[in-house]
Order: structure tokens, then C-alpha cells, then sequence
């Protein structure tokens, strides 16, 4: 793929039907997969092109009402705005997570030194998400909740693996206004319902993580992750 | 300002209540709709327009880099790459601003060469000429200084280099030009201190050169334009509003500009460029073959080719200086060099010598001696 090309399909947009402009646009997404601008420019200079294609068949009409000058001093304009539009995006993309940030997008965690009743805090995305090995009565407590005293509805069951209902995997981060919630060490405050409380606003999660008292609206977020041995989850 | 009829008719009751209130947008209308252009002017006058836009696209493309550049010494090399590869549409970004600084210098020498060939320093242009130049050592700071911060080998010893120039000043009072070098560089050698002040400052002076800008355009908009036959603008219909006519002018001239400028980008956006800055700076090592961006050559070659430290950076430095003087030392009545056939010959002299002086990079004699040559015309 060289320079010649991008000029011969920008010659034959001027020249033949906006078909082979557009069979011309896709052989060059297709080949160029990493220099996505080219195609970007193929595809101006083919509106550019139909411009004048427009243009023509405009002017062969003889339409009264709507003259060559007339059809310019909207086409130009257009094509000025069309084109500051799609300046702007990289503009604006730049500033969204870039290639190393999503890089970092999954981890694996290892359970194993985790005993009954202990909870550990590993990063994600730059978020802490809890990991608790829970005890019997924990689990219990949890499942025996009905429903309708929480304020975000959620069973157990669908917060958990089935099959390790043992293990619970929260994002860390209090639904309210993004504090961490106190709970994690044995010697932290546990909240009223023996999971977490989070000290900012008063916050009570139970042990399931789920928001039983304060302001926070909803239920500590599960984060996406699977087992991929009794022991190691992939988080992410 | 020039006195001109006043078209500026604010069309809904919220424009009329800024306009009793604040009348920016009669200002901008007078100045850039109404205000009265040559009629005859050609293409090298739409260079003012292109050059607005060079620095507006640095300027909006350096803000994004500085959100994701680091200027620390064991970062600053990574952090580009960074850009390079993951930012997203960071490669497009940092091409631009990197090519754009050779088109905003390509474009610019063919503006002050404009002005030379058409006399635009000539009275009552000399404060708006001054200016440009201010404006033209505030880019090469600013070149100078951007340069510096890939930090790539050709960074780090093109900054060693230039700022050693100051070190020659020991040459009249010992001492004095290492006292500089150490305070410019916040240490004994260049290190990520420099850099880091290098990257504030680069930051500050855009800023600098579009309040300059601000000026030169209103210098300009108080003697109006110049035009290739030299000659004023004495009735109403030797000229037309600038809008639409230059305006549209200068826009399809930016259009075939932004054409080129886009296949640097997109096509060698590093042929401007040094592989050697592709290397991470070292300080023990040089490499072998030194140079600076290559808008800055001739100056180089001029310093170069002195055989005295303190009279090539003399040299060097009055190449540039010797430009505020230009509307005393020409003499001529005449401003258009269309009518000056005999000075028509030294410009183009200068102008191939310059080139010469890019290209080969060791004809100092001749670039002296043609340069002045030229300046001893005029009398």
C-alpha cells in the first residue's frame, strides 16, 4: 500500500460511480488495519468527490429554485462541519482509558492462603475488591435474610459461585459516595450486620455485601470473575 | 484602525443587548469581515492565516501531550512512547504537534521572505515588522525548547550543546557564561531538572507568542495590508472586504497546506526528524553526527563555521538580530522588490544562500558575505 494508491481511488472517485469509490474504501480498510487514518482520508476525499458528482447532476437539471452557487454555499459549510467533527474525536478519545490502563484490565488471585473467616483486599483497575473466605454462620446468616428487609433486593445465591458459596467477591467501594468500607481486618468495625460498615456516611453491608442500612442506594458491586481452579479466580 | 464603512448589523434583540454592552462582535466583524484587503494580492499573503492556524493546532495538540507526558529523566522517553503506542490516537497527536512544528517553521519563512521581497518592514510597517521577529525568536525558543523533551539522545545533547553557547561568554568575563549555563541548567550538567524546566516553559511560551500574535495582527489592521506592487491602497476600490473574498482565499490555500501537512503525518511523520532520538538520552555517550531540527540549520552552520566559540554565537545570534534593523538599513524608496531589479538579484542570492547554508551546513563566508552584501545594496 503506498501514496500512488490513496491518489489512483481518490482520482477514480472524481471519475466513476460512487460503487467503486465505496469497493475502493473497503480494499483499503480491509489492508490497512493499523493506519485506520488513511481510510479516514479515502473516505473525505470520496464525499468530496460526490460533491461535485451532485453538483453536476444538479446543474444538468436546470433546476430553478436551486442553483450551483446554492448548492455550494451548503456543501461547503457541510463539508468544513462534517470534517471539524471528525477532528475532534481523537481529541476527545484521547483522554479515555488508553492501551496500558486496559492492559491491566484482569488479574488472578490465589485463595489458598486465605483461612475460614479472613478477608483479603486485592487491586482491580485501581479499585480494591474484598475477597472473604466466610464461615458457615456467615453463609447462613446470609442466605436466611428475606428478601423484602433489603433495600436492594438480592439473594445470596447470585452474589456467590455456586459451588464456592464460601467465597464472596466484592468491589470494595461503598455505593453511596465511593469510600472504602471498614470490615476487612479482624479488629475493624464489622457494622450492625456483621459485614462491612462504611465509616463516611454510615453504611451498613451485610455479609454478603449487601446494603441493609444507610445511604447508599444499592449492594456492594460483584465484579466479573470465574474459578479457574478450586483455589485461583480470574477477576476481570 | 482604518476607517471603513461599519456593516454590522446584529440580527436578534440578545446580540443587540451585547453588542450596547460589549461590542466584541462589531470589533471582530470590523476587523475581520469588513476590513478592506488589496485587491491584488497573491498567494504568499495567505501565509498570515496558515501561520494562525499552526499555532492554534500546537497549541491544542501540546495540551493534550502535556496530559500524558511525564517530564522526569527516567520517564520523559517512556512517556512519549506511551503516547506513541497506547494514548488513544496519541500517535496522531504527537505527529501532529512533532511535524507541525516544521510546518509552522516552513510556513513562517516564507512569510518573513514575503515581507522582504514585497518591503512589508517598510514605514509605517517597522513596529508590525519588530514584531514578527519577536514572534520568530519567541518560536525558535520554543522549537528549542519542545525539542528537548522526547529526551532522546539528539535531545539531550542538542540541549548541551545550545546551552553551552552561553559558556562562551567566559570569553569577556570569566566566569560569567558557566554562572549561566549552571543556573539555566539547575546543576553541573543536564539532568531531569532541566528537563522539567524546559517542559514549563515550553508550556509558557505559546501563550507568549499568541499574545504577540494578538499585537502583530493589530499593527497590521492599523496600516493595513502591504501588496506585491508596493504601492498603498488610495481609493475604496483598491481594495475588497476581507470576508469573503481573502478569507476565502486563505482558506483554500490552508486547505492545499493542511494536504501537505497531512501526508507528513500520516506517510514520515519521523523524516523531519533524527533516528538518533530514538535512542534514550545518555549522558556519556555523543553520537556521532550532531545536529538540530533542520529550521534551525543555517543558524547552525553559521556557528559552525566560525573558527572563534564567542564569534560564531555572535554571528549566529546578529543573523537574527540583524533582522529588527532591516527597515533603517534598506534605504529604498521602493518597497516591491518588482521594482528593484537590482536588489531583486541579492534577494534571491540570500535566499539560495540560505538554503546553502541548510544544506551544506559550513559556508559561512558566503552567508556573511552575501548578507551584507545585500544590506550594503540598499544604500
Amino acid at each position: 500500500m503506498s501514496f500512488r494508491v490513496l491518489l489512483m481511488s481518490a482520482f477514480a472517485m472524481y471519475r466513476t460511480e460512487p460503487v467503486v469509490c465505496v469497493i475502493i474504501i473497503s480494499y483499503i480498510e480491509l489492508t490497512n488495519q493499523f493506519l485506520r487514518a488513511r481510510s479516514m482520508l479515502v473516505l473525505y476525499l470520496s464525499i468530496y468527490g460526490n460533491f461535485y458528482r451532485m453538483e453536476a447532476l444538479l446543474a444538468s437539471q436546470d433546476n430553478e429554485d436551486l442553483t450551483r452557487r446554492d448548492f455550494m454555499t451548503l456543501a461547503g459549510p457541510a463539508f468544513f462541519a462534517v470534517g471539524g467533527v471528525m477532528a475532534l474525536w481523537p481529541f476527545i478519545d484521547q483522554m479515555n482509558p488508553d492501551a496500558g490502563a486496559l492492559a491491566l484490565a484482569s488479574i488472578e488471585v490465589d485463595l489458598a492462603p486465605i483461612a475460614k473467616g479472613q478477608a483479603i483486599t486485592v487491586m482491580w483497575r485501581g479499585k480494591p475488591v474484598f475477597i472473604r473466605n466466610r464461615t458457615l454462620a456467615e453463609i447462613e446468616e446470609a442466605k436466611n435474610v428475606s428478601l423484602e428487609d433489603l433495600p436492594d433486593p438480592a439473594p445470596d445465591e447470585e452474589r456467590t459461585k455456586k459451588g464456592h458459596e464460601n467465597w464472596l467477591v466484592n468491589v470494595g467501594i461503598c455505593t453511596h459516595l465511593g469510600c472504602i468500607p471498614k470490615g476487612q481486618s479482624l479488629s475493624d468495625t464489622k457494622g450492625d450486620y456483621n459485614g462491612w460498615f462504611c465509616p463516611c456516611h454510615g453504611s451498613h453491608y451485610d455479609t454478603s455485601g449487601r446494603i441493609r442500612k444507610g445511604p447508599a442506594p444499592r449492594n456492594m458491586d460483584v465484579p466479573p470473575y470465574q474459578f479457574i481452579s478450586d483455589t485461583k479466580i480470574k477477576i476481570g | 484602525m482604518k476607517a471603513h464603512n461599519d456593516t454590522y448589523l446584529p440580527s436578534g434583540s440578545i446580540s443587540k443587548w451585547i453588542d450596547e454592552r460589549l461590542p466584541i462582535m462589531r470589533l471582530m466583524h470590523g476587523q475581520f469581515v469588513d476590513f478592506p484587503t488589496p485587491r491584488n494580492l497573491n498567494y504568499m499573503w495567505t501565509f498570515g492565516g496558515i501561520l494562525m492556524f499552526c499555532l492554534v493546532t500546537q497549541i491544542v495538540t501540546g495540551i493534550v501531550l502535556a496530559m500524558h507526558y511525564v517530564p522526569h529523566a527516567d520517564m520523559a522517553f517512556d512517556s512519549v512512547q506511551r503516547i506513541k503506542r497506547d494514548v488513544n490516537y496519541g500517535w496522531l497527536i504527537q505527529s501532529i504537534h512533532a511535524v507541525g512544528a516544521s510546518m509552522f517553521f516552513i510556513a513562517v519563512y516564507l512569510h518573513i521572505f514575503r515581507g522582504l521581497y514585497y518591503g512589508s518592514y517598510k514605514a509605517p510597517r517597522e513596529v508590525l515588522w519588530i514584531l514578527g521577529v519577536l514572534i520568530f525568536l519567541a518560536m525558535m525558543a520554543t522549537g528549542f525548547l519542545g525539542y528537548t523533551l522526547p529526551w532522546g539522545q539528539m535531545s539531550f545533547w542538542g540541549v548541551t550543546v545550545i546551552t553551552n553557547l552561553f559558556s562562551s561568554l567566559d570569553e569577556i568575563v570569566p566566569g560569567l557564561g558557566s554562572s549561566i549555563v549552571t543556573w539555566l541548567w539547575g546543576g553541573y550538567s543536564v539532568t531531569g531538572t532541566t528537563l522539567n524546566r524546559f517542559f514549563s516553559l515550553h508550556f509558557l511560551l505559546p501563550f507568549v507568542i499568541f499574545g504577540l500574535v494578538a499585537l502583530h495582527v493589530w499593527a497590521l489592521h492599523v496600516s493595513g495590508q502591504n501588496n506585491p506592487t508596493g504601492v498603498e491602497m488610495k481609493v475604496k476600490s483598491d481594495g475588497v472586504p476581507m470576508s469573503p473574498f481573502a478569507v476565502m482565499k486563505d482558506l483554500f490555500a490552508l486547505v492545499i497546506f493542511v494536504i501537505m501537512f497531512a501526508w507528513f503525518v500520516f506517510f514520515v511523520p519521523d523524516y523531519l526528524g533524527h533516528a538518533d532520538n530514538y535512542i534514550p538520552a545518555n549522558p556519556l555517550v555523543t553520537p556521532a553526527h550532531i545536529v538540530p531540527e533542520w529550521y534551525f540549520l543555517p543558524f547552525y552552520a553559521i556557528l559552525r563555521a566560525i573558527p572563534s566559540k564567542l564569534g560564531g554565537v555572535i554571528a549566529m545570534f546578529s543573523a537574527i538580530i540583524v533582522l529588527v534593523f532591516i527597515p533603517w538599513l534598506d534605504t529604498s524608496r521602493v518597497r516591491s522588490t518588482k521594482y528593484r531589479p537590482l536588489y531583486r538579484w541579492f534577494f534571491w542570492l540570500f535566499a539560495f544562500t540560505c538554503i546553502a547554508l541548510g544544506y551544506l551546513g559550513a559556508m559561512p563566508a558566503e552567508g556573511s558575505y552575501v548578507f551584507w552584501a545585500r544590506v550594503f545594496t540598499f544604500y
